[in-house]
């Protein structure tokens, strides 16, 4: 698997470069695909699962169990999920189309929540007022516009993957990262960098 | 600062929240297969709490659709014909407007689908993401014209969903955590009567309790 990838949208190969290493700090080291089992493939994609529900939800609470969800599918369907070229994929499909869901999303917070009262385990901590600004800005996006933007910035995914990721046509995906940073540029009040 | 410095930022904010769970975890959370072997057992039980917590909502949300209990405050079409497959091909522009941005829609497979304006006691109002909240009159001038607004009126941040109408207010929704409530006979430039700072995101139009 590539952990990181220069993609086709970028607009500034330095930026690009630095985000790769972002990337490839967030997600295990490369393990060879071929008859891995659930448990490497767990510890191997769970981080960046796990961030991807984070800012797509945008809730602290419950982006744990929103990757927990996603994995424990991934579990149930393993004889099949595993024999997937790209398993991750599937698993992000799961996660992003999950985070982006309102109900989900609340059962979800509210079943970690009262976890969390029980003196379960703790949550992700909170993010900076600054970067929850971002994501919150990033979650106002028309929902597959914030979908495309989050995998984007947090994955460094070129537009074929995330078109796989998810589930739709590679044409479909393409306008969105344009339109998506210009959207988020206007609404952050922040320069678009050169094209 | 550029957008790509400041995602760059906010990703490495994402990182440093997840190592930090991580850290925080790594000791206490049983093996992964442990944890869905738990996770399998309980789902079950919560299916069934979730099933009957829902038919409950539903049932309660029928019984106030159907009494009315939900209103997003917009007054009734007024008595006209209505829009069929057949007709709409008659349809001809009585005016147009030209606003400042994008209207907030609603994304399909293929397209945003704006959300519609909201009709009200004569008047028609919507919000745009460039964060202008406009007031026309919903009959303006003469068959083709460019009408000019009632008044117009600027939030902060994005306007999201669209405006409510409730008795002689207009409320609208912003991105940036902000309620705001203007008073819907303003003359030109509009003021808020009072904002409420909601901080947190909106996922639907306010509702007026009818």
């Amino acid at each position: 698997m590539a952990l990181a990838r220069v993609t086709v949208w970028s607009d500034d190969m330095t930026s690009y470069a630095s985000r790769s290493e972002a990337v490839a700090r967030r997600s295990r080291p490369a393990i060879d695909e071929s008859g891995q089992t659930f448990e490497d493939f767990y510890l191997h994609e769970y981080r960046a699962v796990v961030g991807l529900a984070y800012a797509l939800s945008g809730s602290r609470a419950g982006a744990e169990d929103l990757a927990q969800e996603a994995f424990f599918a991934a579990h149930k369907d393993w004889g099949r999920v595993g024999g997937y070229d790209e398993p991750g994929v599937w698993v992000r499909r799961v996660v992003a189309n999950l985070s982006v869901s309102l109900v989900r999303r609340r059962v979800v917070e509210a079943k970690a929540l009262a976890r969390i009262a029980l003196g379960g385990t703790p949550p992700l901590p909170e993010l900076s007022a600054a970067d929850e600004e971002f994501w919150r800005a990033v979650r106002s996006l028309p929902r597959r516009q914030s979908q495309v933007i989050a995998l984007h910035y947090l994955e460094d995914k070129p537009v074929a993957e995330v078109a796989r990721i998810l589930g739709t046509a590679e044409g479909t995906v393409k306008k969105h990262p344009h339109d998506g940073r210009r959207a988020l540029a206007q609404r952050l009040r922040l320069e678009e960098d050169e094209a | 600062m550029t957008l790509d410095t400041r995602a760059r930022q906010a990703v490495q904010g994402i990182d440093r929240a997840v190592e930090v769970m991580e850290m925080s975890t790594s000791t206490k959370v049983p093996h992964p297969i442990a944890r869905f072997d738990r996770y399998r057992s309980h789902k079950r039980r919560n299916q069934r709490i979730g099933a009957a917590l829902v038919a409950a909502a539903l049932t309660i949300a029928t019984i106030l659709f159907v009494t009315g209990g939900f209103d997003r405050g917009q007054a009734p079409s007024p008595a006209g014909p209505v829009i069929t497959p057949s007709n709409v091909g008659t349809l001809r522009l009585q005016w147009s407007a030209r606003l400042d941005g994008a209207v907030p829609g609603q994304l399909t497979d293929q397209q945003t689908l704006p959300y519609p304006p909201t009709l009200a006691n004569g008047a028609v109002y919507v919000g745009t993401q460039n964060g202008t909240l406009y007031s026309f009159p919903a009959s303006c001038g003469s068959p083709g014209a460019d009408c000019p607004p009632n008044w117009v009126a600027h939030l902060q941040g994005a306007a999201v969903y669209a405006p409510t109408v409730a008795d002689d207010r207009v409320f609208v929704a912003t991105d940036a955590g902000k309620l705001y409530a203007f008073p819907t006979d303003c003359a030109s430039s509009c003021s808020p009567a009072w904002v409420g700072n909601v901080g947190r995101q909106f996922y639907a139009s306010p509702l007026r309790d009818a």
